[in-house]
């Protein structure tokens, strides 16, 4: 599988909820409180069923105006911030 | 309760809460029924000793409650007991909260935890237990009143910690088992354990104040309270960790419990009935009068409390404070003498300069 087919996913082992219209992800394993802010609040929501960083890009770019390199970075920092919590995984 | 930083994303979601008007937090109880016969229990002896509990709510219903839980807001969902694990329904009950995107904690003996049952809870997605162990094997055993209990709460324990379940050994401090305090300590940084202690004991739901001839002395308890193992767990919040944007207690503001039986609870320690799950939705309790006008008190309604110098040592508890002292809005002894051993303790410790600890280790 080629680096862009790659799929991610939120972890299946996490809690959350919306309140107040707010995010809170528990993470009971290491037992953390996330909050995904800014385009990382769509970003996470589209992670649900699970998304390629080119699929997470196009829905940035349909629903921000923003240019594609500014969206690109965004998610792949995105990303990189969920794999170093570990509270996103990746689906064949 | 414990509140965090004002900095911190919990505090924060409390706010959110607040604002929502709505519980973060719940507690189930799934059954009062219980192989053990704990002495210091707060549930009358009667309910636990019953082998079949016809009104307790079936699988159904409490996976109707679970959905309605998520709809109002609820993310962290604790189940509890008497000993949940009498109810094999328990693993269908858990992956029905995990589909509603529940943190789901356990609270049990772990006495009747099995290899099949401990598997099954952590694929159907529980992260933590929280076990119930008393001390070394005579002291536990003579606490349940069941000989040979201890070695099946902790074969339990390793069990559940096995599959990949956080563990929580837990215990109340009491004259029955403090000289055993260390020896939980040991035994859960063997085992790869977290461990707690509580030096509150309560009165029993029905009003019997037995266990609380289980209290230990001020002496003794100011000595563990000096431990540095353990003294952030038996504490208070720190002083300025305490300005809370609600009154004293979150019991029917970002708190729910429910009961087997359906009843509706501001706090399984504050066991005022709001109404039954089996009447009515459980939105419709949370906002029916009663409730409300419960929510709208604020601080200064806790008049005495409010205007304590000891308040940001104090552990002091709305349900106990009813129960014992017959006032919800007022002070509670069990907690005045405590948060004067508090006080003293971290008075001493700042005057000797001792560095305070981290108020988030090993939060029961
Ligand atoms: S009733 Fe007691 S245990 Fe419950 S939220 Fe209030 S202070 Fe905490
Ligand atoms: S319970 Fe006692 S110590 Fe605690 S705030 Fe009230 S009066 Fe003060």
């Amino acid at each position: 599988m080629s680096p862009r087919s790659v799929k991610y996913r939120q972890a299946s082992h996490l809690a959350q909820r919306r309140i107040a219209g707010e995010l809170f992800v528990v993470d009971p394993r290491h037992r953390c409180l996330h909050q995904p802010q800014g385009a990382g609040d769509p970003l996470w929501e589209w992670l649900k069923k699970g998304a390629t960083v080119e699929e997470l890009v196009q829905n940035l770019l349909r629903d921000y105006d923003v240019p594609r390199d500014t969206a690109e970075k965004d998610v792949r920092r995105f990303l990189r911030e969920l794999k170093r919590k570990k509270i996103v995984e990746e689906v064949s | 309760m414990r509140v965090r930083g004002r900095e911190s994303l919990s505090w924060r979601m409390m706010e959110a809460a607040e604002k929502a008007g709505a519980p973060h937090s719940a507690m189930v109880e799934l059954t009062w029924r219980c192989p053990l016969r704990c002495r210091h229990c707060y549930l009358p002896a009667a309910e636990r000793a019953r082998r079949e509990e016809p009104a307790e709510l079936g699988t159904g219903e409490l996976r109707r409650v679970f959905d309605e839980m998520a709809e109002l807001g609820v993310l962290y969902l604790t189940l509890s007991g008497g000993e949940i694990c009498r109810r094999p329904d328990l693993p269908e009950l858990v992956a029905h909260a995990r589909r509603n995107s529940f943190d789901v904690r356990l609270f049990t003996s772990g006495a009747l935890v099995t290899p099949p049952l401990a598997a099954e809870l952590a694929r159907r997605g529980v992260a933590r237990a929280e076990i119930s162990l008393y001390g070394r094997e005579e002291t536990h055993d003579r606490i349940t009143g069941v000989p040979g209990s201890y070695g099946r709460s902790l074969a339990g324990a390793r069990l559940l910690k096995a599959n990949g379940i956080a563990v929580t050994i837990k215990a109340p401090l009491m004259n029955l088992n403090i000289p055993d305090y260390p020896f939980l300590v040991r035994l859960a940084e063997e085992e790869g354990f977290l461990y707690g202690f509580d030096p509150t004991v309560v009165p029993r739901d029905d009003g019997d104040k037995t266990p609380t001839a289980f209290r230990c002395s001020d002496e003794v308890l100011g000595k563990v309270f000096r431990d540095p193992r353990l003294r952030v767990s038996v504490q208070g919040d720190r002083p300025e960790d305490h300005d809370t944007p609600t009154p004293l207690c979150e019991a029917g503001r970002s708190y729910v419990a429910l009961g087997p039986n359906g009843d509706v609870y501001p706090c399984l320690q504050w066991r005022a009935v709001l109404g039954n799950v089996r009447r009515n939705a459980l939105k419709d309790i949370w906002n029916s009068e009663e409730a409300r006008r419960r929510r709208a008190m604020t601080r200064a309604d806790y008049a005495v409390c409010n205007a304590c110098d000891l308040l940001a040592y104090c552990p002091r508890c709305t349900g106990v404070a009813e129960r014992e002292d017959g006032d919800f809005l007022g002070p509670s002894a069990a907690a005045c003498r405590l948060a004067r051993l508090n006080r003293d303790v971290l008075v001493g410790r700042s005057r000797s300069g001792a560095e305070r600890p981290a108020a988030e280790a090993h939060p029961l």
